[in-house]
């Protein structure tokens, strides 16, 4: 959380995936709502940790066109539970088959996203629990 | 354009039409998607300045707007151009195969196999480098050697068949694709196919980052090595597909393509080449989207203002020089994951109008993307699509068949205009680099982008199934899953070919690239690609080209044009 209150918002997609139209569309909307958004384009995992310490970020969301959660989710996890982050809400978006969406959430993703989900749901649930 | 009875038949006419739609008292104008300001209906009054022997014309004549050639699909269709690829080169041989049984056609009686690298191969990245984990054979094929190209495409005849190379950073893989064919006796003058050369995409979507000047330079020794050495390869892909996927309307999308194709002639002329010699090389991969009538027309003024770029900027004489390549890649952003089946109707509508339009080559995302890659009968069914387009619809039988719509030459008028205007607001920005480094694109996509999910949330545009006729349960599409193995044996085999090695003559032929890269860094062309050719032959992989070439081009993230939020 920022001096000032309000919740921060790092809005990442993998290192060498592609597509990033709904996060840029997302990391407006977060500013429109008053969030600060850390716009972090494509990192990997140790650097989503790494800015997310040192940007004492309230809410992660990471964007994957591919699979690929599978392998890189878990790291991004572990290393905010290492970094004592383990408060901070992980959501996820792109393209993510339903079926995967069970085992996500059992690895601590609160919430997953996907083309035509509703924005303002995310903008809620970010304002519901994460309290000024 | 009309005789004087004619117009003044119209006035009275329209004046009469005036009277009976004002009862209604309402104002029926509309937009088009670009913002467009459209009438309910469109008259002779309407075109009757645009000259017909200047500005429209014949199919086949300068400045080709109705076509490039006299006749088109009468005797020559689009070729059928779906992009396939993942897993492991088997994998995709597979598909390769199973598209070809199903009547995959390219141009006179061979075929166009568009294949899509995975992520790792467009980043120039190998399997065995912990950077790819994640990414092995997902969303295409994982190949980097010419071991995997002789695994996909053994038994092809590559001075007849296209062959088409998906991958961003173009040279690596180009390379060892040159490498493979002459292990197989084909002469590299005998090949024809495209590469991307997409090292400038980053200029849209902040993915492939080459520092522009650098990314420039490596296009422009693509082409100059294209031009000396293979002569009908396609070179270049001007990626209108990303620009309109990243949020651009259709003007956007065409002008901005058409201002990065001068940004890339300008500086292959810069280099001593001929325009008439590298312009044939140039295509467009254009984004086919809804406002059916729009796209149709941005087609048509498209090949106008290429043509007359070709003509009046670079002093063109050949017509192969000023005719607009075009690959359509029906719009992807408009597809939804809600009611997946949809889609194919959708995709049926886009390809229809890139059929109206005359385009060249065609390929449709399958209805399942939104939820994975597409499975062997979806992608099957993206070809079945086109085919029945060919074969059942009569479309064929008359060239540019919308030509003399009152509406359809006052738009394609107008979007020649709207072209023109843009083009002119990019040159007086200091050109097409510069008005990308000041965030000029990146705001213009960004708008577009926002706007379009606004007015979907605000109900003023329908997307059927997502916010009209919505249903609480969609149907249930399984995602298709490329086999687990696949990044292990990739890993392996990586590792493999490099044990097998002559690893001092590999290396030699690595450190002869960096060399020939400090020669491109002062403007000296004509050396980085027999370089990459020379590595490929003493058995480099792509990943390892691309570090070569990494060492003095400069790449990363640095470069890109980050948005602020």
């Amino acid at each position: 959380m920022s001096k000032n209150g309000t919740q921060r918002v790092l809005l990442v997609k993998h290192w060498i995936d592609i597509h990033d139209r709904g996060l840029r569309l997302i990391a407006t909307r977060c500013k429109d709502a008053g969030f600060e958004v850390v716009y972090a384009s494509y990192s990997r995992p140790d650097e989503v940790v790494k800015m997310a310490v040192q940007e004492d970020v309230d809410v992660i969301g990471m964007s994957f066109f591919t699979s690929a959660y599978e392998e890189h989710l878990p790291k991004v996890m572990q290393g905010l539970k290492e970094n004592k982050m383990g408060h901070v809400m992980v959501v996820l978006g792109g393209v993510i088959p339903d079926e995967d969406h069970e085992s996500l959430k059992a690895q601590g993703v609160r919430e997953i996203y996907g083309p035509g989900s509703d924005i303002n749901g995310f903008i809620e649930l970010i304002k519901a629990e994460v309290k000024k | 354009m009309f005789d004087e009875k004619t117009i003044e038949a119209a006035k009275k006419l329209q004046a009469q039409w005036d009277e009976a739609v004002a009862k209604y008292e309402r104002d029926f104008s509309a937009k088009t998607n670009s913002g467009i300001p459209i009438k309910p209906v469109y008259t002779p009054l309407d075109i009757q300045d645009i000259d017909f022997e200047t500005e429209i014309g014949m199919p086949g004549n300068y400045p080709f707007m109705r076509s490039n050639y006299p006749l088109h699909y009468q005797f020559q269709p689009w070729i059928n151009q779906p992009v396939h690829g993942y897993g492991l080169p088997e994998d995709t041989k597979e598909r390769m195969e199973a598209l070809t049984k199903a009547g995959m056609e390219g141009y006179f009686g061979g075929r166009a196999y568009n294949l899509v690298w995975d992520y790792p191969g467009y980043f120039g990245i190998d399997p065995d480098d912990p950077e790819a984990e994640g990414y092995i054979g997902k969303d295409g094929v994982s190949c980097n050697t010419d071991e995997d190209f002789a695994r996909m495409l053994e038994g092809l005849d590559l001075a007849k068949n296209n062959i088409i190379l998906i991958n961003g950073d173009t040279l690596p893989m180009f390379s060892i694709y040159i490498a493979y064919a002459e292990s197989q006796g084909v002469s590299r003058a005998d090949l024809r196919g495209n590469t991307m050369n997409w090292v400038f995409t980053a200029w849209y979507a902040p993915n492939f980052m080459w520092e522009t000047e650098d990314a420039l330079k490596l296009a422009t020794e693509n082409i100059h090595f294209c031009v000396n050495n293979i002569p009908r390869w396609n070179h270049t892909n001007i990626q209108g597909h990303a620009i309109s996927e990243t949020g651009a309307d259709a003007i956007h999308q065409m002008s901005f393509c058409l201002a990065t194709a001068i940004a890339v002639a300008d500086s292959c002329k810069a280099a001593g080449l001929e325009p008439d010699k590298f312009m044939t090389g140039i295509g467009f991969q254009i984004a086919q989207c809804n406002d059916f009538f729009e796209y149709i027309c941005m087609f048509r003024a498209w090949r106008k203002l290429w043509a007359s770029i070709a003509r009046e900027r670079y002093g063109c004489t050949r017509p192969a020089a000023m005719h607009l390549r075009t690959h359509t890649n029906t719009s992807c952003f408009e597809l939804i994951k809600q009611q997946p089946l949809n889609n194919i109707i959708r995709s049926a509508y886009h390809a229809l109008g890139a059929a109206l339009s005359g385009t060249t080559a065609m390929q449709i995302p399958a209805y399942d993307e939104p939820i994975g890659i597409p499975t062997e009968e979806s992608a099957v069914l993206t070809l079945r699509t086109q085919q029945i387009l060919l074969h059942e619809t009569g479309i064929t039988k008359v060239s540019d068949p919308l030509a003399g719509s009152y509406y359809v030459e006052w738009l394609t008028h107008r979007m020649v205009e709207e072209g023109k205007k843009i083009l002119k607001e990019i040159e007086d920005a200091g050109g097409f680099v510069k008005a990308h480094k000041d965030g000029m694109l990146a705001r213009v996509l960004r708008k577009g982008c926002d706007q379009w999910r606004e007015e979907i949330e605000a109900g003023q545009r329908i997307v059927v199934g997502w916010n009209k006729y919505a249903t609480a349960e969609d149907l249930k599409v399984q995602a298709f899953r490329p086999d687990p193995e696949v990044a292990r044996v990739a890993i392996e085999r990586t590792k493999d070919y490099k044990a097998r090695r002559d690893q001092a003559k590999t290396d030699a032929a690595l450190n002869g690239i960096v060399s020939a890269c400090e020669k491109l860094k002062n403007g000296e062309y004509g050396h980085v690609m027999p370089a990459c050719i020379e590595a490929a032959k003493a058995k480099a992989t792509a990943g390892e080209i691309s570090k070569a070439l990494r060492k003095v081009m400069r790449w990363g993230p640095e470069y890109n044009v980050m948005l602020k939020y």
